[in-house]
């Protein structure tokens, strides 16, 4: 649905993205992270048609943008990051006028409007000026516009900047209701939101991709290097049988009334670290009951990634 | 779910529907700002003042000299008409959504353009009264009457033109205006270069570039062909360079 392929953006001698490929597919909701100036709107405004890369190439929905732009728009929607509105118009003009925009059929408009307006939570508010409305409520606008032509592929930049916490969890909920049978892409500086709402998030910085998959699988390449193991038997036995591991330090978390270690291994605990460790501990004694990785919030991911890049 | 298509053959269809939408809204737009009135109101005043002056001096009763003062206040007014098409997308953060929409760069530039067009017609319109003012104090030749408005329209159109394309090109409303007008007061500075020339290549040259003093047969009652495809000609190729501005937007 989303393909991008090497995409490049020099702006004179600065180069804001430097080949940046990633694919989503149907019914996956991907985010793209990255600190300010990464270059996640350049790549967006490149996949929507607003931008030409400066190399490489993106097909939207099936349709390659460098010949089919049209048809690729066709099947979009794009909430630009400061979505303008035409103060004077009400909020049903304005989604008419959209819709005309959009091409939807003259016998489709009136039904696409009113699916528009109540997937926002927009109906009591058909009649209102647009320059008299909220930022939360100009922000739904901006995003009924989006789904007037049904789109297969949404692209959303920030789409929770400026609304207040009950907002941002509506909106929350309308991104993961609309994931459903849809490709979405979404920008965010909230890792938070990231985590609770993308099925994979791409990892920006400085115009250069770093990391991309799903959070638990980034926690787990980057940042999880620590198990917690659950066990009965001498807890300084266990110690010292993880003591004797390359590189591996415990600390003891309990001692009743299971033994619990948590363990930090040099490398990502992948299957065989997590049996040398077992067999150590079997060595010694004592029995698993429990091994899991330590849970790692996007957060810590996004900034090992971004510190390991710039080092 | 819209059937995808029924959205498949709009997709497909000419674009007139897009249009009319941009057409109606720039329209709407225009009666809107309070710039569009101010430049109405002024420019009725000057050119209603420039057409009793004559009258007072008991001239003849034509209205060439009318004509002439209200194609030099075009130089001051068109800037104004036209900043804002394009610049104002830009500046009201509308211009990203319009350009990923699947509208094509022409049909933005013809419905804007069209819009301007129909309110410069309207801005003419009450001057009509100065004909039939003509009408009742002497015998005017409707000739003449007739080919002063058509130089008047042709000229406005060709203005227009000119300065939604420095729209595109600015990007920002003082600058549009700013280079709109320095291009008109060019156009106009031809004319009088010529006039100052001895005959000759040079003031042939200059004449035919001059859009003031191709238009001066017409208000003479003179309807000269090569004049309508030398005006038709150029308003479209600056439409098509004003397209082709908005679509480089996207490699900038």
């Amino acid at each position: 649905m989303i393909e991008a392929h090497g995409l490049v953006k020099d702006y004179g001698a600065r180069r804001a993205v430097d080949g940046v490929s990633f694919a989503a597919k149907r019914g996956e909701i991907l985010g793209l992270l990255g600190p300010n100036g990464a270059g996640k709107s350049t790549v967006m405004r490149m996949l929507t048609g607003y931008l030409e890369p400066t190399a490489g190439s993106a097909r939207l929905a099936g349709h390659p943008l460098a010949t089919e732009s049209l048809q690729a728009r066709a099947k979009l929607g794009y909430l630009p990051e400061n979505a303008g509105l035409y103060a004077e118009l009400r909020v049903g003009e304005y989604l008419d006028y959209r819709a005309t925009l959009k091409q939807v059929a003259a016998n489709e408009k009136a039904r696409a409007i009113q699916r528009a307006l109540l997937a926002c939570g927009l109906t009591e508010s058909r009649e209102r000026i647009l320059g008299q409305l909220s930022k939360g409520f100009r922000q739904r606008v901006a995003l009924a516009a989006c789904l007037l032509n049904d789109p297969q592929v949404l692209i959303l930049d920030e789409p929770s900047v400026g609304l207040d916490p009950l907002q941002v969890a509506e909106m929350r909920k309308l991104i993961r209701e609309l994931g459903r049978d849809r490709t979405i892409l979404f920008s965010t500086h909230v890792l938070s939101e990231a985590e609770s709402v993308c099925d994979r998030v791409v990892i920006l910085d400085r115009g250069k991709l770093l990391a991309e998959g799903t959070p638990a699988d980034l926690a787990a390449r980057f940042v999880a290097r620590a198990l917690h193991v659950e066990l009965l038997g001498d807890a300084d036995r266990a110690l010292a049988a993880v003591a004797t591991l390359r590189e591996a330090t415990a600390e003891l978390l309990s001692r009743e009334p299971t033994v619990r270690l948590r363990v930090t291994l040099p490398a990502p605990p992948v299957a065989e670290s997590r049996a040398a460790l077992a067999r150590a501990l079997a060595k010694a004694d004592a029995v698993v009951i429990g091994l899991e990785s330590e849970k790692t919030s996007l957060e810590e991911v996004f900034a090992r990634v971004t510190q390991e890049a710039a080092a | 779910m819209n059937d995808p298509a029924t959205v498949t053959a709009a997709a497909t269809h000419d674009g007139r529907g897009q249009f009319g939408a941009l057409f109606r809204r720039e329209l709407r737009a225009y009666f809107l700002s309070p710039i569009s009135y101010l430049v109405w109101v002024v420019f009725l005043v000057a050119a209603g003042w420039l057409f009793v002056i004559p009258l007072r001096n008991n001239a003849p009763a034509t209205l060439s000299g009318a004509f002439q003062s209200m194609s030099t206040l075009l130089i001051f007014v068109v800037p104004l008409l036209t900043m804002r098409l394009l610049a104002e997308e830009q500046r009201l953060g509308t211009l990203e959504t319009l350009l990923t929409d699947p509208v094509r760069e022409r049909t933005i530039v013809l419905g804007k353009y069209c819009a301007s067009l129909v309110f410069f017609v309207l801005l003419l319109l009450p001057t009509v009264s100065f004909p039939l003012i003509l009408a009742a104090l002497g015998e005017p030749d409707p000739g003449p009457v007739a080919g002063g408005y058509l130089g008047l329209l042709l000229l406005g159109a060709l203005f227009l033109a000119i300065g939604l394309l420095c729209s595109a090109l600015t990007m920002n409303t003082i600058g549009a205006a700013a280079l709109s007008f320095t291009l008109l007061l060019m156009l106009w500075g031809l004319g009088a270069a010529a006039e100052s020339l001895a005959p000759g290549i040079w003031r042939d040259v200059l004449d035919y570039a001059s859009a003031f003093r191709r238009f001066e047969p017409l208000r003479r009652g003179v309807v000269d062909t090569r004049t309508l495809v030398w005006c038709g000609s150029l308003i479209a190729w600056t439409l098509a360079v004003g397209t082709s501005a908005l679509s480089l937007r996207r490699r900038r």
